[in-house]
């Protein structure tokens, strides 16, 4: 923990912590005793095959799975009671496309925005400045007014990025970022990935395989079976040591998990 | 044409009903829910069929008949997950077939009233109707313009919404009941088996080519108020059906637009 997170969020907590929770869909637990945690700065990869339970962690994460056993809380707080779903930043595998009427870049990002917001208000400066400046950060400002078809995949999933950025959120949770883009843009994402990281994100992401994200990965935890089997900082990680590959960083990282400069934290990303 | 007391009360109404509508239906067809409006039609019925029967004023029954309904099919569809499919069918087809039933048993039941209610008709618009129909439309607008980010966002990605702590539920209520509203609003002049058209075939007609979602909603709703009313003045020329005649002239528009495009498209292609 870094001295600059007790005097920001004035709480010394985990961000995400879970502990003995079993979870799943309907009566049948697909994830079983899993204890975990993810502190101020991390950027934690839950990695795994088809079937080893890592998405249906990061889906309790976020309270879409029925939770049978086990304490889940946020930012210190029990989620049954924890209001302030802003403070966490979704951004799914794929883009829904809904019925296919024509959504702008921009209005898909405003959405990530409403969970701040109380109905029937305009949008404030405010709103509108977060919105620009998550557009901004994953470097899609001319594109602002195009249509989300017209995107490229890798384009597509810098949107969901973006609409998570709008919320502010202290904590970005992304379910297999990588999949189904193209090595290229894969590099871009990497990229983009790395700037928030270095504006103090904190990141929990699935994945099947790290590819170009692999150096910026502080934590490595491994699934199999509903069961954590392996939960280490990177570095401990067999075949996942972020030697080797494009590094799209421009500073290394082991280091900063244990925190020589302290996270943004409070205000999220775009303070 | 405008001298006729009826005509102006029809005209009217079918502006109202142009407007709403589409602006429901637009959020409707970005949740995949087209059809939706016309399973509400179908529970409506029964409350026309109800008021009929104790002689009271159709609208406010038919309203409430089909609010019930509206919060019902959202209920089902958000507890259900396999089963929702069947169960909503259920309660369309239990709607449809209450209402005829009952219908047949009302005082003065023909199937000419049947016919009115379902496809609608010019002349049955009353000056109290409009004044309710005037509010309801109003109110459905307010909601439709004034959440519109909150709607696009349940409609576009409800996982999304959800995990981003917005009442996704609550919303989703909102928006059947506002479908509720406008199916009622409609069944003077589109009908009760009709109006789920004139919510879909106008925002199918702007999706073409809207440039967002607001500008396609907006542009739904102008496509609504002018086949509606152009629908009620040609129903009157021609003395056709007037629900009937103004989703073929929505169609027509539709069909006209995407030849349209088809034609600039392969003009594009031919010389860049």
């Amino acid at each position: 923990m870094t001295p600059g997170l007790h005097l920001s969020t004035g709480v010394d907590a985990p961000i995400v912590s879970l502990s003995g929770v079993s979870a799943g869909y309907g009566d049948a637990p697909v994830i079983s005793g899993i204890d975990f945690e993810v502190r101020p700065g991390e950027v934690v990869a839950v990695l795994g095959a088809n079937g080893s339970g890592k998405s249906t962690l990061v889906k309790t994460i976020l309270r879409s799975t029925t939770v049978t056993a086990g304490a889940l809380e946020l930012f210190g707080t029990p989620a049954g009671e924890f209001r302030d779903w802003h403070r966490v930043g979704y951004v799914p595998q794929r883009l829904s496309i809904g019925g296919g009427i024509p959504a702008t870049v921009r209005e898909v990002v405003t959405t990530g925005r409403l969970a701040r917001r109380r109905w029937f208000r305009p949008m404030t400066t405010a709103d509108r400045h977060a919105v620009d400046r998550a557009i901004e950060l994953v470097d899609l400002r001319d594109k602002a007014g195009a249509r989300m078809s017209t995107l490229s995949g890798g384009q597509q999933r810098r949107v969901l990025i973006a609409r998570a950025l709008a919320g502010e959120p202290d904590v970005l949770v992304m379910d297999e970022p990588m999949a189904g883009v193209d090595a290229a843009s894969q590099l871009l994402l990497a990229g983009t990935l790395a700037s928030l990281i270095d504006l103090g994100a904190t990141i929990v992401l699935v994945a099947h395989e790290l590819g170009p994200i692999g150096p910026l990965v502080t934590r490595v935890v491994d699934m199999g079976a509903g069961q954590i089997t392996c939960d280490g900082p990177i570095a401990d990680h067999a075949g996942h040591a972020p030697h080797d590959d494009f590094d799209p960083h421009p500073h290394p990282h082991e280091g900063d998990s244990h925190g020589e400069q302290p996270r943004s934290s409070g205000l999220g990303l775009l303070s | 044409m405008l001298s006729y007391p009826f005509m102006q009360r029809a005209l009217v109404a079918a502006f109202l009903v142009g407007l709403a509508a589409p602006a429901v239906g637009t959020y409707l067809v970005q949740r995949r829910l087209a059809l939706i409006g016309d399973g509400m039609g179908h529970i409506a019925l029964t409350g026309v069929a109800l008021a009929l029967l104790t002689g009271t004023s159709p609208v406010p029954v038919a309203l409430a008949t089909a609010i019930l309904g509206a919060v019902a099919i959202e209920l089902v569809r958000w507890r259900g997950r396999t089963s929702a499919d069947l169960a909503l069918a259920i309660m369309f087809y239990g709607g449809i077939a209450g209402g005829v039933v009952l219908i047949d048993r009302a005082p003065g039941g023909t199937p000419a009233t049947l016919t009115k209610y379902l496809f609608g008709s010019i002349s049955t618009t009353s000056r109290g109707d409009l004044a309710v129909f005037a509010v309801l439309t109003v109110l459905v607008l307010v909601v439709a313009l004034g959440l519109s980010n909150e709607l696009f966002a349940i409609s576009h990605d409800e996982e999304y919404a959800a995990a981003a702590g917005m009442p996704v539920l609550r919303l989703n209520l909102l928006l059947a009941v506002m479908t509720a509203v406008t199916v009622v609003v409609s069944m003077r002049i589109v009908g009760l088996l009709l109006i789920s058209a004139l919510m879909v075939v106008p925002v199918a007609t702007a999706q073409l080519v809207g440039r967002s979602f607001r500008s396609t909603l907006v542009l739904s709703m102008l496509i609504g108020v002018v086949v509606s009313v152009a629908g009620v003045a040609l129903s009157f020329e021609q003395k056709t059906q007037t629900g009937g005649t103004i989703v073929l002239l929505a169609i027509a528009l539709f069909a006209a637009m995407v030849i349209v495009g088809a034609v600039r498209r392969t003009r594009s292609v031919v010389s860049p």
